[in-house]
């Protein structure tokens, strides 16, 4: 067994256009979703007419039966039509294991399961920033909305169910917006490796995702839903259909979660390169690593915990009914201990992007990076001991309520380490204020003012008064979009060029950063205050008080939503009009995946290279960091300049 | 930069073991904390017990079928790991009838949780046990499922054995041990469950 070796050839695919058509691919997959969808509704409805007939007469809701076979036959179908079902039953019938897929050149690779690890971030990059746009989108119908005190355009219904879509697929394609394109695209060469650990099962979550927002908006044919993203029972046991899209979409992107961080660990665990010691791992590496904890731990109660809805619609069981046994708290308990680590499968990832691009242009090597690791998982293992704050007025038990105060607020402290390093780091250095840069240091500013708003609502006697207003909306927006989206448009300006070879217009992206940043706290800082007035989430009316605050806060989201367009106008632009060639170490970075050519190679390296020094020795004696062998890029390390 | 294919990927099969090792072992802390899921809605349920309605009158969930159940669970899963411990060693007909033998009682459990469904006494709307009881059995039933997939691969390229040229892998017969200890590490986790759920489901009262 020692002596022997694994060869992966690289495989040819010699289809043409036309080819690559007949091929299982994205087209074949919309068609066989839809198909599944209309013979599982199809069955669905057999079944539960059946059961109706025989057991439960006029007690068993026919439509949800068949609305949620017919969203698992689309899921089957999806599946079947981009090939995930090829290998497992090639294995099935005792072929031996392998690691890549046929047909891996050519644009048809984009739009099909594919194992090349850039191509699936690639992916993962289009998608979460479509569903990133959709999203965005509601959230300009919702604040069009505000901008009269009496519900004017949309019905209470359709407000809430817009309210419900925003939340949703902000959250669940955030949770992928980072771990997805960047840290599959990432993780590999940074820790100086070919591939990911299981190639198929990253482009599986790169597909369940995208049907997971696809699934999610056709809750819009099915009368929508009204419980916002937290999915709060009883409301949830008692929705309309839409609601089944919402539990299947949260479904897919759980399971997706759990498999993608799996796959990030293990990779780390077992692929990195010699040399690449744990004291040597990028920090977005350890960010990467401490999400997937989070994705992997946490999800699966969020999974078990959308079943026993699906459960209670379903067959009727009682979970979240109480006057049957159950109880709606049940709900909340499940869903808050997926849900707080959520919020920190969010921010992690921002915290290792920021951490990581400020040593390049700070010019300096990453101020206490043990402490920062530290200082990640102990954000990591906080967030499973804080979820009942969420609860604090839901009628827990008085004296719980001490202890989730304590430990939410103790969560500041690995979070407080964090802006240790940064601005350890920025402390005497010469600051190159470039794109990445702005929207890093904007992160920090934002982050702050979205803890210490945390800090009212993880008190309890405050939390009595700010809990469910628009200061909690602004608190979670002030973390989530001003630092995780902040934190991955820095992470965007700085590894695109490298992701696709062509760089992004600076100009653009400066305007882009200050429209961005000035018109997201005109849009934010202003509700904490509409919030501390009484002004209720989820509601499309308030007081006429209110009234000229929600004027200038709409507008002001308004220009928000312009300043997405200019970013989306510097893509399109840069990648498909100008496409200026990147240089292969524009930022004069010391990391690994800057070392290598420009695009990267389709097997990153020829010989699996030896890491030889620290990724953020900047200022420090120069020395190569990392040796290639015989096979020497054309950018060697000693160019990376300190 | 055009990348020899020689000089692609010289991985040693103790790196893909090492992937198989370390996912199935995520895997099955993933699976666990699906599971404790239930048996935090048992506990909480059980201790509000909300309309007197937790266990009504007549939900007794069938211990013979339970015990059933848990018997082939674990027979299976034994079978399954015991007789990984012959395979590759040269004596594979010990390793065959092992694994088909887990294999048959893996798909024994699947037949015997339909039939117990059949046969229930009582439905998922009658009270907080009978909601966990059919939630917790259905998703055993999802993952045992996976389980039966897994074993059966391994028993099958066992069988089949290597042919050159099939696989852009070198020597995968190297991996079917790693294969077969993961699987068993996931089946392990799942006989604790099943003892849990037995426990909670059939014996407390």
């Amino acid at each position: 067994m020692e002596s022997a070796t694994v060869s992966v050839q690289p495989r040819r695919s010699n289809a043409s256009a036309w080819g690559g058509l007949l091929k299982t691919n994205v087209i074949w997959a919309v068609v066989l979703a839809i198909v599944g969808y209309i013979v599982a509704h199809w069955l669905g409805g057999k079944i539960a007419g059946n059961i109706a007939a025989e057991q439960n007469p006029g007690g068993t809701d026919q439509a949800d039966i068949a609305i949620l076979l017919g969203l698992f036959g689309s899921i089957v179908g999806w599946m079947l039509g981009l090939g995930f079902f090829n290998y497992p039953l090639k294995r099935m019938l005792g072929r031996p294991p392998s690691l890549h897929e046929g047909g891996e050149s050519g644009a048809w690779r984009y739009f099909r399961l594919c194992t090349d690890h850039k191509v699936v971030a690639m992916q993962y990059l289009v998608a979460t920033l479509f569903f990133f746009f959709v999203a965005g989108l509601n959230a300009m119908f919702i604040r069009t909305e505000l901008t009269s005190h009496n519900a004017t355009l949309f019905p209470s219904g359709n407000y809430l169910t817009l309210v419900g879509l925003h939340g949703t697929m902000m959250l669940t394609m955030m949770s992928a917006g980072v771990i997805g394109p960047l840290g599959n695209w990432l993780v590999p060469i940074m820790i100086g490796a070919r591939r990911m650990a299981f190639p198929r099962i990253e482009s599986l979550t790169m597909w369940l995702t995208v049907l997971a927002g696809f699934v999610l908006l056709s809750a819009t044919l099915l009368g929508g839903f009204p419980t916002g993203w937290t999915g709060y029972a009883p409301l949830a046991d008692q929705a309309r259909a839409g609601i089944d899209s919402y539990l299947v979409s949260f479904l897919l992107i759980g399971i997706s979660l759990v498999l993608v961080g799996l796959n990030i660990i293990v990779t780390v665990v077992t692929l990195r390169a010699p040399g690449m010691s744990w004291n040597r791992l990028p920090i977005f590496v350890w960010g990467m690593v401490t999400t997937s904890i989070l994705a992997v731990l946490a999800a699966p109660v969020l999974a078990a915990a959308l079943f026993m809805v699906m459960c209670d619609r379903s067959i009727e069981s009682t979970f979240f009914v109480s006057s049957s046994g159950g109880s709606p708290l049940l709900w909340d308990e499940l869903f808050w201990f997926f849900g707080h680590p959520e919020v920190y499968i969010l921010a992690l990832p921002g915290f290792g992007i920021v951490l990581e691009i400020l040593p390049v242009f700070a010019r300096k090597p990453l101020w206490g990076y043990r402490l920062a690791v530290a200082g990640m998982f102990g954000v990591a293992l906080m967030s499973f001991m804080v979820w009942q704050h969420h609860l604090f007025m839901s009628g827990i038990n008085a004296n719980l309520r001490p202890f989730y105060m304590f430990t939410t607020e103790l969560i500041s402290i690995p979070t407080g380490v964090i802006f240790l390093n940064g601005f350890g780091t920025l402390w005497k250095a010469k600051i190159r204020f470039t794109v990445p840069m702005l929207f890093c240091t904007a992160f920090f500013f934002n982050f702050l003012i979205g803890g210490l708003s945390g800090v009212f609502l993880s008190d309890v006697t405050s939390d009595v008064v700010t809990h469910g207003s628009f200061f909690v909306m602004a608190h979670f927006h002030y973390t989530i979009m001003g630092g995780l989206v902040f934190a991955l448009m820095g992470g965007i300006y700085y590894w695109l060029p490298k992701m696709t070879g062509f760089n992004l217009n600076q100009t653009l992206g400066k305007i882009h950063f200050w429209t961005m940043f000035v018109f997201f706290n005109l849009t934010f800082f202003p509700l904490f205050a509409a919030g501390m007035l009484g002004m209720p989430r989820r509601v499309s009316t308030y007081n006429a008080d209110l009234h000229t605050l929600n004027v200038f806060v709409s507008i002001m989201a308004f220009c928000l939503g312009l300043s997405m367009i200019i970013f989306i106008v510097n893509l399109v632009w840069s990648m498909v009009f100008k496409r200026e060639r990147a240089a292969e170490n524009p930022w004069h970075s010391k990391s690994l995946e800057w070392q290598i050519p420009t695009p990267v190679p389709s097997y990153n390296f020829e010989e699996i290279p030896t890491i030889t020094g620290d990724p953020y020795g900047y200022g420090l004696p120069e020395g190569p960091v990392v040796d290639f062998g015989r096979r020497r890029p054309a950018v060697a390390a000693g160019k990376a300049g300190a | 930069m055009t990348v020899a294919a020689e000089a692609i990927d010289r991985e040693s099969p103790e790196t893909l073991a090492a992937n198989i090792r370390v996912g199935a072992r995520l895997w099955t802390s993933a699976a666990a904390f699906f599971f404790m899921s239930f048996v935090f809605a048992f506990l909480y349920l059980k201790a509000l017990n909300t309309a007197h309605s937790f266990r009504e009158p007549h939900v007794t969930p069938p211990l013979g079928w339970g015990v059933a159940i848990l018997a082939c669970v674990v027979v299976s899963t034994a079978l399954f790991a015991f007789g990984r411990t012959s395979l590759g060693d040269g004596t594979a007909s010990r390793w065959r009838a092992m694994s088909l033998g887990a294999l048959v009682l893996g798909l024994a459990v699947i037949a015997l949780q339909f039939i117990e469904y059949y046969n229930l006494s009582f439905g998922a709307t009658d009270g907080g046990l009978a909601s966990v009881f059919v939630g917790f059995t259905a998703a055993f039933l999802l993952f045992w499922l996976a389980a039966v997939y897994w074993m059966e691969t391994i028993w099958a390229q066992s069988l089949r054995g290597e042919r050159a040229g099939e696989s852009d892998i070198k020597d995968t017969n190297a991996l079917l041990r790693p294969n077969a200890d993961g699987c068993v590490v996931y089946l392990a986790v799942l006989v604790i469950t099943e003892i849990f759920a037995f426990v909670l489901l059939y014996l407390v009262k």
